[in-house]
């Protein structure tokens, strides 16, 4: 098969991590993307202000460029010039609510429901105009923000907006602009929010200032779960002391003040000894031993029922191969850690956020500070880019718990780099062991994965009881904390690309979910599961495409039935030109990687060429070729953007990063005991978009980590011999392999 | 207080000597183009002139720059240099949550400042700074730019 086809029958409605729950009205939402639920066009754009376009939306700008592309869409589909469209920063006051923004869904959610509140909104002016004008709707058109009959008469968008709202809801799709016609779509423009970043404008939650301004900090134990065991001073260092059970901050009037106080009064605290932190938790065997439940994957969907038996691999008659490929707990490593602004006044609490969700997370605050929900206002500030489920959500807790204790007076409360590097929910560790046959002719008979992970979702979504949010678990009393549950839904969490791309005659797919009930903490990273499924199954295939004796492209397209799938792969091989580097035995070595995210959306194949220095056992990135396929471009540079980026950062996973923990929790506290990629480590990077157009747009922002992981390291094989099936591929583990070989 | 010369004028700012500059600066001047990214000079966020001189301002402390001049991205984006710079970035979409682009300015204007300058050099520069975006080949791409139309002479492509 090519790809498991999406199930029908559920309820819809969007999971925890922004998708969508595929379902009977399935068909609906791909046309009409989040008007579904949210269907009034006025919702979602206005001109109420002469010659601006408003554009509400329930995503939020993490750096993905979401602004700019819905500017573009609103812009094309309506006739203005881009620079008209005010993109609103989402508000639980105002914004449609549209979940989580996460999982790469923002263009295929708000992007196709502002195209088509846009065309809507055309069609309703049009319409307008013709009345005014006499002039039947057919004889009309609309750009440049005019009404024009054939005959010279017009009436510009403002004047016909000032009749009223549209009070139209929408239930068909109107018409859209042909791709022939397009001015804005598939073309580009600078991004809009990024001028005042780069200048350095206040542009981040961080940055706002409000009269009366104070700024805060939290306190922590050393060890994680330790609770205070006497009451701290009422001020240190010229700070006043907020002290909830052992949720302890420090409050000042500058920020400065707060930083120190922190420091000055976290060498007074006394805290309890609570058990050890599991510091061997990424150990494959002790993820063996805390698997709680097991779930057969089948279509991409995880069961709640027993796995069937586990097929013999032998069944084809050929070689039979098994492997097992381990990814560490990683970080999502924001460059700002997290921050959020909160004021209490009056019996209301608002809210400053970078959250990914801020409906979420107003319900699920609700219940620490003590208000209803509909006192609580969350309004969405940009923060530095968080790549899933960072510290954002907790430190808006934080604020808030702060602001209820000292009300009247906005709180700005920061994370320190030991506060973001410590305690932001980790990337999950996963262990992914496959076992496969081949055939007789060398194709592939039989396939078999068991994949154990922690669990890659515990976002704040309100709970029956206890709650996600970090400070909760520390009130007293304390609220109990809602431990993540393990994801079932289509290509969720730890199988996410968990189901190969390639024809397997018979498969058995096993998600082995771990959990074990200690103080470690993980959610939602760039890709959940999809990068470690993809490197092992990548991986792994090239290593049955060697015991078949074939070449590893081919192999890979003799078990590709997909149009583009195949397509992203030739293209990417034939932009390297090939898989051999030029250089004889002392060559670069070069390695493919292929997956189509989440078994139905962007295809990404990537090639890497890359040198080990045998001196320092410093992997070097020289060049990486990439092709993609997200479906209908809309912006082809901010897709660019977000494919490079992908791939830049999934490089800095394969090759640097892994969490180091010890009986305390996270051991990696700064850039120097968790390091990232560098720019002189980055590789020449060429991308090449395949350009579907009149298909559904698609996401792309994860597309690229996982072939890119898989490509590293089969060009680490290719350069040296070693297959290196645990990651990452740092000094010390390139070191081992390279002296195996001696 | 401490006498601080910033962005060309003298200011007294009342916060103990051994405050980092880089909250002097955001306290109590109001001056937020440099950002909070690590506090341990590790990240480059926070970068400024000192002296002319690019440096992480996260841990200097302010009586270490007194009858030094500071200059912070507020100034250099009024200067020519400083303004080339910037609009490079902009006009190339040279990032994506942006937050490691104003102390990546103020290094690339200071690179500017210096050109000619060997390849190898601005790239140890520019490894001062993180950027977790992944933006690094767009802002490599800037760098070069500008760097060769400095010094009249293109820099070589990095192996």
């Amino acid at each position: 098969m090519t790809g498991p086809a999406r199930p029908g029958g559920a309820v819809p409605a969007l999971t925890e991590d922004g998708r969508l729950v595929a379902g009977e009205d399935e068909p609906r939402r791909r046309v009409l993307g989040s008007l579904v639920g949210h269907p009034e066009v006025d919702r979602w754009v206005d001109l109420a202000v002469e010659g601006r376009v408003r554009v509400r939306t329930g995503k939020v700008e993490l750096g993905q460029g979401i602004r700019t592309a819905l500017a573009l869409l609103a812009a094309e589909e309506l006739g203005v010039d881009p620079a008209l469209v005010d993109v609103v920063p989402a508000s639980t006051d105002a914004a449609p609510d549209e979940g989580f923004t996460a999982g790469s869904r923002s263009v295929e959610q708000s992007g196709v429901a502002v195209r088509q509140a846009c065309a809507h909104a055309r069609r309703l002016l049009v319409e307008r105009a013709a009345a005014r004008l006499g002039v039947p709707a057919d004889r009309l058109t609309a750009d440049d923000g005019v009404v024009r009959g054939p005959d010279g008469p017009s009436v510009s968008y403002w004047e016909l907006a000032a009749e009223g709202p549209f009070h139209f809801r929408v239930t068909e799709p109107a018409p859209l602009r042909p791709a022939a016609e397009h001015r804005y779509v598939g073309r580009g423009m600078r991004r809009l929010d990024l001028a005042a970043k780069i200048s350095g404008a206040p542009a981040y939650v961080a940055d706002l200032r409000l009269p009366g301004m104070r700024f805060a900090r939290v306190v922590r134990p050393r060890r994680r779960g330790a609770r205070l065991t006497s009451a701290p001073p009422a001020t240190a260092g010229g700070a006043d002391v907020v002290c909830k059970g052992s949720f302890v901050a420090v409050v000042a009037d500058s920020e400065a003040r707060a930083a120190s106080a922190a420091a000055e009064l976290a060498a007074t605290l006394d805290w309890t000894d609570p058990p050890p932190f599991p510091a061997g938790a990424a150990d494959p065997g002790y993820m063996a031993r805390h698997v709680v439940a097991s779930y057969p994957v089948a279509d991409g969907i995880a069961r709640d029922e027993p796995p069937p038996p586990r097929p013999a691999p032998s069944a084809g008659g050929g070689a039979v191969l098994r492997a097992r490929f381990t990814k560490p707990f990683l970080l999502h490593g924001s460059i700002g850690p997290s921050a959020a602004v909160a004021l209490a006044d009056d019996g209301r609490l608002t809210v400053w956020t970078h959250s990914q969700g801020i409906g979420f997370l107003r319900r699920a605050l609700a219940p620490l500070v003590g208000l209803a929900v509909d006192r609580i206002t969350v309004h969405h500030l940009d923060g530095a880019g968080c790549y899933g489920h960072n510290g954002a959500d907790d430190a808006a807790c934080d604020a808030a718990l702060v602001a209820v204790a000292h009300p009247g007076r906005p709180v700005s409360l920061r994370w320190s780099r030991d506060d973001e590097h410590g305690h932001e929910p980790m990337g999950a560790a996963m262990a992914i062991e496959l076992e496969a046959g081949l055939d007789a002719r060398g194709r592939i008979a039989t396939w078999c994965q068991e994949i154990r992970t922690y669990r890659h979702n515990s976002r704040p979504i309100p709970q029956p009881s206890g709650t996600r949010l970090l400070a909760g678990w520390s009130l007293d009393p304390a609220v109990e904390r809602s431990r993540a549950t393990p994801m079932l839904d289509f290509e969720a969490g730890g199988h996410r690309n968990g189901t190969p791309a390639y024809r397997l005659p018979t498969s058995w797919i096993v998600k082995h979910d771990v959990d074990d009930g200690t103080a470690l903490r993980t959610s939602a990273l760039r890709g959940l599961g999809a990068p470690a499924n993809v490197f092992a199954i990548e991986s792994f295939v090239e290593e049955l495409a060697e015991a078949a004796g074939a070449d590893p492209v081919q192999f890979r397209l003799d078990h590709l039935d997909d149009p583009r799938a195949r397509a992203v792969i030739e293209a990417a091989v034939e932009m390297a030109g090939g898989l051999e580097a030029p250089g004889g035995l002392d060559a670069p070595g070069r390695g493919l990687g292929f997956a189509q995210y989440e078994g139905s959306m962007t295809y990404a194949a990537v090639v890497v060429e890359l040198e080990v220095d045998p001196r320092t056992a410093v992997v070097h990135l020289r060049h990486a070729w990439m092709a993609a396929d997200a479906g209908e471009v809309i912006d082809p540079d901010g897709l660019t953007n977000q494919l490079e980026g992908g791939l830049v950062q999934a490089a800095s996973w394969a090759l640097l990063e892994q969490v180091r923990l010890d009986e305390d929790g996270v051991a990696s506290r700064d850039w120097e005991s968790y390091p990232i990629l560098r720019f002189g480590q980055v590789p020449e990077i060429e991308t090449q978009l395949l350009d579907h157009p009149g298909t559904p747009p698609l996401g792309a922002g994860e597309a690229s980590c996982g072939p890119t992981v898989a490509a590293i390291a089969n060009a680490f094989y290719q350069h040296t011999g070693v297959r290196v099936r645990d990651l990452p591929l740092d000094p010390a583990r390139v070191r081992v392999s390279l002296d195996a070989l001696l | 207080m401490v006498e601080l010369s910033v962005n060309g004028r003298a200011h007294s700012v009342d916060v103990p000597e051994r405050t980092p500059l880089l909250w002097a600066l955001r306290d109590e001047l109001g001056l937020l183009a440099a950002k909070y990214g690590c506090g341990l000079e590790q990240c480059g966020a926070c970068s400024v002139l000192v002296d002319g001189v690019v440096q992480p301002s996260c841990r200097l402390p302010v009586s270490d720059v007194a009858g030094l001049e500071v200059t912070t991205l507020e100034a250099l984006r009024e200067q020519p240099d400083g303004r080339r710079v910037v609009e490079a970035l902009v006009a190339a979409n040279a990032g994506q949550c942006g937050y490691c682009l104003p102390g990546i300015a103020v290094t690339l204007t200071w690179l500017v400042r210096r050109s000619p300058v060997a390849w190898e050099e601005a790239l140890r520069a520019l490894d001062d700074h993180l950027c977790r975006c992944g933006s690094h080949p767009r802002i490599l791409r800037v760098a070069r730019q500008l760097l060769a139309a400095g010094s009249g002479d293109p820099p070589a492509e990095p192996a």
